[in-house]
């Protein structure tokens, strides 16, 4: 009988363990999304393609749409548009909320993350001022233990507060 | 009672003229109701991608029912600077007024790809659409991104974002 209940516990002890390793790794793995997402916010405030030529990942066939254009790989992104902004821009404030981070497949090797975004900025020459809200689209892949980016899509409109309302 | 010989040459002129518009707003009409044709070798044919097309084509015809069955149930999409939480938010809201805006315009698609990674694919396309809605000419680019996941043997559609 003893026998038996050493069993049923070694048991129930390595069930546990492991799914407090998979726990632990899916934390993980949210996590480093998270991260990439917080260096790309990073990298448009700053002009600094740094943060896009380490997390996104450039294949033929790489489209990265940015507002109602695509670029077509990371350089084309980078040098069009992260980094002129840098000259073009007072400054520049971006914003991911409410960030939704999914993973796909049998070894969770893929992930999706959807966050709405307001990016506020001033444009030096004109001296406009813009306020847009949107919605951004992240596609992910674990290649050799890293998340890269290989799909991204934002777009955005100007900003209209929600009417409240009356009752 | 003398007449004008101007008078057939205008007549003959304006026959020919209303032939001329009728017949291009013919050809404009078949050309709207055409369903898309995708690039050779873009995944299409693969059975995530067929159900992007059906899924096109469902919305081009107002075949609801059919568009709504391709959804996943909590479907997020992205479009137009507004979302939509869930299939029936979509069948209820947007897609009525997407199906007659699709109705109106040519859609060409310029590039597309998708791409299947076991139970998930992900598509990327981009098309011109053409045409005159509500009085107003459209000539604009469109692009869109989808997420499909296969649940119990089904592909169905977890995600779009749509922007132009």
């Amino acid at each position: 009988m003893k026998k038996y209940i050493v069993t049923l516990l070694i048991l129930i002890m390595s069930f546990s363990t492991v799914a407090h390793d998979d726990k632990d790794h899916s934390n993980k793995d949210r996590k480093a999304i998270i991260d990439i997402i917080a260096s790309i916010k990073y990298g448009w405030e700053n002009g600094d393609g740094l943060p896009f030529r380490r997390n996104f990942l450039d294949f033929k066939g790489a489209r990265y749409i940015e507002g109602g254009g695509q670029n077509e790989g990371v350089d084309s992104l980078v040098s069009h548009h992260v980094e002129p902004e840098k000259d073009a821009l007072e400054f520049l404030s971006l914003d991911f909320n409410d960030i939704e981070v999914h993973f796909e497949g049998d070894d969770k090797s893929f992930a999706w993350a959807i966050a709405d975004t307001r990016v506020k900025g001033k444009v030096n020459k004109s001296g406009k001022e813009f306020d847009k809200s949107g919605y951004q689209t992240f596609l992910f892949r674990k290649i050799d233990g890293y998340w890269k980016v290989v799909h991204s899509h934002s777009s955005s409109r100007d900003y209209k507060p929600k009417k409240e309302h009356k009752h | 009672m003398k007449i004008n010989p101007i008078i057939p040459i205008i007549l003959i002129a304006v026959f020919l003229t209303t032939l001329t518009v009728s017949t291009d707003s013919f050809a404009h009409s078949n050309e709207n109701s055409k369903s898309r044709v995708y690039p050779a070798n873009s995944g299409a044919d693969t059975d995530a991608g067929k159900v992007i097309t059906l899924f096109h084509r469902a919305i081009k015809k107002g075949y609801l029912k059919k568009a709504r069955s391709l959804l996943d149930d909590n479907v997020n999409i992205f479009e137009g600077g507004k979302v939509e939480r869930s299939a029936d938010d979509y069948a209820n809201h947007h897609m009525i007024a997407d199906m007659k805006y699709l109705a109106k315009v040519k859609t060409e698609v310029l590039e597309h790809s998708v791409k299947v990674v076991g139970d998930m694919a992900y598509s990327m396309s981009r098309t011109k659409s053409t045409g005159q809605v509500k009085g107003k000419y459209i000539n604009s680019e469109g692009m869109e991104s989808m997420v499909l996941l296969k649940k119990e043997g089904k592909w169905k559609i977890a995600h779009i974002h749509w922007s132009n």
